[in-house]
């Protein structure tokens, strides 16, 4: 089996740790005998959707999203076309704007009236019970996500809009504020990803082997308890 | 009256703190302005020669230091707030240090490390007649948001100092378009040619601040800092203070053209550009760069910059950064270092940390994976954040030290670590504390 990830202008968009979530995607799939191709489209490059499985938009500054959006409106169609059709998008903090600007996925930004600043834990089910996430936002906006599924409910942070929930899905799609990065630390949503787009490319459902996350587990559960408190 | 009064009572408050053992560098500031709101703008009035403020994201402290002890080996008497306390309090104690108990100031210079989100504050009572940036990279973003937020603040407090001298770092971008709008003279300083490979980069500002489009360069010598150019004639200026020949190991000297050769007792490429901001800060100095090769030969690094310790025999060198330029200079400086070492790296997201660690992963840690390191350890608050971050550029579990307890960890290695030379790397609250534990462990310091 190969996995093919892109990476979305990582020489723009290199603010938060993001080359943590191309990582995290790659070591495991390598780990578990499945063979990667990472594809880096960079401020010069073409973006080919045909030879894609996982899509990956991350965020960065003011200036270069805006330079990213200007690249990626001209190929929106195309985009839409991936996403409806169940390709594999994770856009993350600045991504999760963008990919709402393009009309990626349905939803709306509003300025906010203060920056949300700080360590996020969410609940989350990715189909196999539930499951705690952590990450940390820094952004100016509030979501509205309409009728979308969020990725979880928030327990501690702001989330999309200070309502209880953060990120959206929408088929394929997961979009989220949350950075930290966010999948090294959440193996359970780094492997639903993987698992998506196994199951997009080769039909039937697809099981990933389990993996020895001990550092994994105790990188989450350290940043959970301090922000949560002992017992959770 | 008020001002003397309020010296009065600050030094004896200085001196009880320091009696207690306390650093006293910023609570007698705060006191200060509580008894005397003007008092900067009156200790400005007594600086006979120059009021210099030394801003950026990196290097500020080093490059402060080194100027304030190069004005005071020419003879000059200097008030600098030496341990980078650099916000208000920090300069008004760098002043009430100077003076004697009655109030009297003897002043040539005043060496101020500045933090940017201060500095229009700061200028406000105490305009500098020179001002030193010595680059501008992306810090603590939750803090100040985006680099732009910084650059902003900069301006502003730039705009205060219309007669002030820039002294800039030509091979930054971002310093360089940042300095664009003002009529100030400028002092530009750099590397003059490609001295050593380093195409890593930490983002940001590689794009032209005046049409947006990418820079062209001939060589990067750290993240954006390099040659540039771009294509609507925005580049890199005509260099007043440069340097070339640059030697890395084991010990750094580089030619500064037109005045001669600095050999600085220490390491760190970065401390070619903090040199070069003292030698371009001191031009209008008889014996300027006489007494700042002198000071380089007597360098001793301050706390966590490349800090050694000798313990049982072996060198513990001790690298503070705060960000991910600044730690992949400590990535560098120990990758040069052919002998077998062990690596330990401390990382807490304390609140001078940022609480964010997302930047961890926008280090190339990748670098460290050499055939010379012995070991790795991890250690602080995010020790687990630190293990996965290395776990991911390609060590498994069982060869990354969890370690919670730095002290037993740098104890065992000591004792019967394989390396001969141990490197200690910490971000900025992790700093004193592990100071401390070195000490603890018998640790002689070669920092001031």
């Amino acid at each position: 089996m190969q996995i093919r990830i892109v990476h979305l202008y990582p020489d723009l968009l290199n603010l938060y740790g993001d080359k943590g979530n191309i990582s995290a995607l790659e070591k495991r799939c390598i780990w578990r005998g499945i063979d990667v191709q990472i594809t880096e489209i960079k401020t010069d490059g073409v973006l080919n959707l045909e030879e894609c499985d996982i899509l990956f938009l991350g965020g960065g500054g003011q200036h270069e999203q805006e330079i990213v959006l200007e690249k990626l409106s001209a190929q929106k169609d195309a985009l839409k076309e991936y996403v409806d059709s169940g390709g594999v998008l994770l856009a993350v903090c600045g991504g999760f704007q963008m990919a709402g600007k393009l009309g990626l996925i349905d939803v709306r930004y509003k300025k906010a009236k203060q920056r949300a600043s700080g360590n996020v834990i969410i609940e989350c089910d990715f189909g196999s019970g539930k499951v705690l996430v952590s990450g940390f936002e820094n952004h100016e906006y509030t979501t509205d996500i309409g009728d979308l599924k969020p990725l979880g409910d928030v327990l501690e942070g702001f989330g999309n809009n200070g309502m209880g929930f953060e990120g959206a899905m929408y088929k394929n799609v997961v979009a989220s504020n949350l950075h930290g990065p966010l999948l090294p630390k959440n193996p359970e949503l780094c492997d639903f990803i993987i698992k998506k787009a196994l199951e997009r490319k080769y039909g039937g459902d697809v099981s990933l082997a389990s993996l020895s996350d001990n550092f994994e587990n105790i990188a989450s559960k350290n940043i959970i308890k301090a922000v949560l408190g002992e017992n959770k | 009256m008020k001002y003397f009064l309020t010296v009065f009572i600050c030094k004896i408050f200085i001196f009880v703190l320091r009696v207690l053992g306390k650093k006293a560098t910023s609570a007698p500031g705060k006191l200060a302005f509580k008894l005397y709101p003007d008092i900067l703008k009156e200790f400005q009035k007594k600086v006979k020669k120059e009021v210099i403020a030394v801003m950026g994201t990196n290097g500020k402290t080093t490059t402060n230091n080194i100027l304030a002890d190069t004005l005071s080996n020419a003879g000059y008497s200097v008030a600098c707030n030496r341990l980078g306390a650099n916000m208000d309090e920090g300069a008004v104690v760098a002043f009430i240090e100077k003076c004697n108990i009655f109030g009297k100031i003897d002043v040539d210079y005043a060496c101020l490390e500045t933090d940017e989100g201060w500095a229009e504050y700061i200028f406000k009572m105490i305009t500098p007649d020179k001002i030193v940036i010595t680059n501008l990279f992306r810090d603590q973003l939750d803090r100040y948001g985006e680099i732009d937020i910084t650059m902003n603040f900069l301006k502003r407090a730039i705009s205060l100092a219309p007669n002030a001298v820039l002294v800039l770092n030509g091979d930054d971008p971002l310093t360089v378009s940042l300095a664009a709008d003002f009529s100030n003279e400028k002092i530009f300083y750099g590397i003059k040619n490609k001295e050593f490979d380093n195409a890593k980069d930490s983002g940001e500002g590689k794009f032209c601040h005046f049409c947006g489009k990418p820079l062209k360069y001939n060589f990067h010598h750290f993240s954006q800092l390099g040659d540039y150019s771009c294509w609507c004639g925005f580049k890199r200026p005509a260099l007043d203070v440069c340097a070339k020949d640059v030697k890395l190991f084991p010990a750094l000297s580089f030619n500064i053209e037109g005045f001669g050769i600095i050999e600085l007792n220490g390491r760190g490429k970065y401390n070619i550009y903090n040199i070069l901001a003292v030698a371009s800060s001191i031009l209008n100095i008889d014996s300027g760069f006489e007494m700042l090769k002198k000071t380089a030969r007597e360098y001793k690094p301050q706390a966590g910059r490349l800090e050694k310790f000798k313990i049982g025999g072996k060198n513990v060198y001790l690298l503070l950064a705060k960000n991910p330029a600044g730690f992949n200079q400590s990535v560098e400086t120990v990758k040069e270092d052919p002998d077998k070492k062990d690596i330990v790296i401390a990382i807490n997201d304390g609140i001078g940390d940022g609480k964010d660690v997302s930047w961890l992963w926008d280090v190339e840690f990748e670098d460290l994976m050499q055939e010379n390191t012995t070991s790795y350890s991890v250690s602080g608050s995010r020790y687990a954040d630190m293990g996965l971050r290395l776990k991911y550029s390609g060590l498994s579990e069982g060869e990354i030290f969890l370690c919670p307890d730095i002290k037993t960890r740098l104890k065992e290695l000591i004792a019967s670590g394989s390396g001969d030379v141990i490197y200690v790397l910490v971000n900025y609250t992790a700093l004193f504390s592990t100071q401390a534990v070195l000490k603890e462990l018998g640790g002689n310091s070669n920092a001031n």
